[in-house]
């Protein structure tokens, strides 16, 4: 298993990492930018696909609640609440498939990284099992690991990569946080939107910088594609100051709670546009629940 | 699920260096690379650490002595270790009290050993500069500079410096002033990171273009050149007519010294890396792979002469040093082993710190700080800059 791994994911991805610095004036930092940018527009579609399928499901989240209370048998539960992506056009699995297909490229793009960017001779011995035998990729052997003030094999001391890294990883975190009515998951994002930022910029002081460069890179192309992908519109300064937001049906239930009996029903509504198929039926299913209210 | 990846990649430790350096003889002693990062100097004997280097020195500027790795054997000459570490310092430590002598910044890794001969001191750097200095006070004598960084030991004979550099070229070198004597320098496909060998006026390197390569050495010109399945790092051995050689494709080849043709009918295959040098003790070639399996062959046909190679289960990259009979091996992580060749077996030996360690943190009396010397060479007087050891 191992050895396919390696064969199939792990090398070809070392030996295009040393064809890029090749090709980028033998500068090792360039190639580990350009080589993430590379992955994460291989990987777009995927992204896409992910993206707008949490955001459904997100969105789908008030009806199937309502199916949940509504039928206790978990089998005809499970066949309405089917029915209802089936209708909605909305696969449960869209969010997780383009996940799990990534998840194998990521790995091998940060085990590519570690085995090329250490810069010690232990690990051009062992970057000497993987490379293909064509002299102008072991001509690049040893790499050069001089990029602008970093040491790529080395722990970058001087704060400004672990606040890079920081600062990107908490901008894509607030913009690609789901808006959610669950107080639990609201307080998880929140502490999630904080914990990781402080996290990554603590392992940047640990880890090789060549890797702390290819997470800001990432970060940063993240909220690039994020921008581009919703607009302007969702991406505003406040997003960056505020706490993560709740959905807009969980202040008006908060309200509903406090002003009548015990809610039938979960009522909740996502902050962010959903696709056009999905936001119709959705639009269409919150409207029928705040006639219920009204009743 | 996506901070999960994040954490497990971000949590997954990155090799960092730890030295290959071999043991060296002193004195009854073994200086050996510990398996706490330092220089240490065991006694044979009892295997209790006399000393460990560093002993919580710190440098001019107040920091902590951290040699990060050895990789090259240390010179042991008149009764002082030289060394270059990781760390881009090279040190002279006093064999018999462990205390520093001085120590000189380089501009780069050091990576290739330290060797002293005709009152110089020779080193490379990964700063592309190689060195020769004054062993008593570290200064610059002169400097060559190469297109790459220099991670092999140097050879010296016969007044003339051998420099095998990552810019894929061998150089000649004056060991007076290190100009260049031959026309041009030698030239391979790939870096050469091995340490050249001469042997009857032929010098042996091997390259990361996977060739070992023989050339004469009066005119720098190629003799032949030998193609493996992958690169050549280990010193090679030359024993009467025949080279043996380790290459990283896990064989290890016997080839005729005159010509280049293998010896064996097929080459002998480890399984696994080989970095470390092949070593002759009696009538057994030595060799071992980076996994940690050890063969004894014969050196006439490369059949193995044990019922079954060994597993030492450590990492083998460092040169061994064989001593009388039995051969020492230094483990990744610094652990000390000992094969037997006659038995075919092995032993790790447990070294023993001192309770009172002897050697005192307080720099030996008279550790001056000597001035830099001119640079005789073009390109200079940029150079290493000995500093006093301060006390912790």
């Amino acid at each position: 298993m191992s050895a396919v791994w390696d064969v199939v994911f792990l090398n070809p991805l070392i030996n295009l990492l040393i064809i890029l610095n090749n090709l980028l004036f033998s500068d090792f930092g360039l190639a580990i930018i350009v080589f993430t940018l590379l992955m994460r527009l291989a990987t777009t579609p995927l992204t896409l696909r992910q993206i707008h399928s949490t955001r459904a499901m997100t969105t789908l989240q008030p009806k199937v609640q309502e199916l949940q209370k509504k039928y206790k048998d978990p089998k005809r539960r499970q066949e309405e609440t089917m029915k209802l992506y089936r209708q909605a056009g909305v696969n449960p699995l869209g969010c997780v498939l383009p996940m799990l297909v990534q998840m194998p490229i990521w790995f091998a793009l940060y085990a590519s990284l570690r085995a090329t960017v250490g810069g010690a001779p232990e690990s051009v011995v062992g970057l000497s099992q993987r490379l293909y035998p064509w002299s102008y990729i072991e001509s690049a052997v040893p790499l050069n690991n001089h990029f602008l003030w970093l040491d790529l094999g080395q722990p970058d001391h001087t704060l400004i990569l672990a606040v890079l890294v920081g600062a990107s990883m908490y901008v894509q975190q607030k913009l690609t946080v789901i808006p959610t009515t669950d107080p639990q998951a609201q307080a998880r994002n929140q502490m999630m939107t904080w914990m990781m930022p402080l996290m990554f910029a603590f392992f940047t002081q640990q880890v090789p910088s060549g890797l702390a460069v290819y997470w800001a890179v990432s970060n940063i192309t993240q909220v690039i594609m994020y921008y581009f992908v919703y607009g302007p519109k969702n991406v505003s300064w406040r997003t960056f100051f505020s706490s993560p937001a709740p959905a807009p049906g969980s202040a008006a239930r908060r309200r509903d709670r406090a002003e009548s009996a015990p809610a039938e029903q979960e009522d909740e509504e996502p902050a962010a546009p959903a696709p056009a198929k999905t936001s119709k039926r959705v639009r269409d299913g919150r409207r029928r629940g705040k006639r219920k209210n009204r009743r | 699920m996506a901070a999960t990846l994040l954490l497990t990649t971000a949590c997954v430790r990155i090799a960092q260096p730890s030295g290959w350096a071999g043991p060296s003889p002193a004195d009854g002693r073994l200086v050996i690379h510990s398996q706490s990062g330092k220089l240490a100097a065991v006694d044979i004997a009892s295997l209790q650490v006399d000393w460990e280097f560093p002993a919580g020195q710190k440098h001019g500027d107040g920091t902590k002595l951290q040699l990060q790795g050895i990789y090259g054997n240390p010179a042991i000459v008149d009764g002082t270790v030289y060394f270059g570490a990781y760390d881009g310092w090279l040190y002279a430590v006093g064999l018999a009290s462990g205390q520093p002598e001085w120590q000189a910044h380089l501009g780069g890794h050091i990576i290739g050993g330290a060797v002293v001969s005709g009152g110089l001191l020779y080193v490379g750097s990964s700063d592309n500069q190689f060195y020769a200095l004054d062993p008593a006070t570290g200064a610059e004598r002169w400097h060559f500079q190469a297109g790459d960084d220099i991670w092999a030991t140097p050879l010296v004979e016969g007044g003339v410096v051998y420099v095998a550099a990552m810019d894929k070229k061998l150089y000649a070198l004056d060991a007076a002033d290190g100009h260049q004597l031959w026309p041009k320098p030698f030239e391979a496909g790939g870096g050469l990171a091995s340490t050249p060998v001469l042997a009857d006026g032929t010098l042996l390197v091997g390259g990361f273009d996977r060739r070992l390569y023989a050339i004469d050495a009066a005119s720098g010109e190629k003799k032949w050149s030998f193609k493996a399945d992958n690169w050549f790092w280990t010193r090679p051995l030359v024993e009467g007519d025949t080279v043996y050689a380790g290459s990283l494709d896990g064989n290890v080849y016997a080839l005729g010294l005159a010509d280049g043709k293998p010896r064996w009918p097929k080459p002998f295959d480890l399984g696994a890396a080989v970095r470390a040098a092949p070593v002759l003790v009696g009538d057994t070639l030595v060799v071992a792979s980076r996994s940690g399996r050890v063969a004894g062959l014969n050196p006439q046909n490369g059949e193995l002469v044990w019922p079954l190679p060994i597993e030492v289960g450590k990492t083998l990259l460092a040169d061994p040093l064989p001593q009388g009979d039995v051969v020492y091996y230094s483990a990744q992580g610094g652990a000390l082993l000992k094969v037997m060749p006659k038995e075919g077996t092995f032993s790790q030996l447990v070294v023993v710190k001192a309770t009172t360690p002897t050697a005192s943190p307080t720099p030996a009396a008279g550790t001056s700080t000597p001035a830099p010397a001119t640079s005789p060479t073009p390109g200079g007087a940029a150079g290493p800059s000995p500093t006093q050891v301060g006390t912790p």
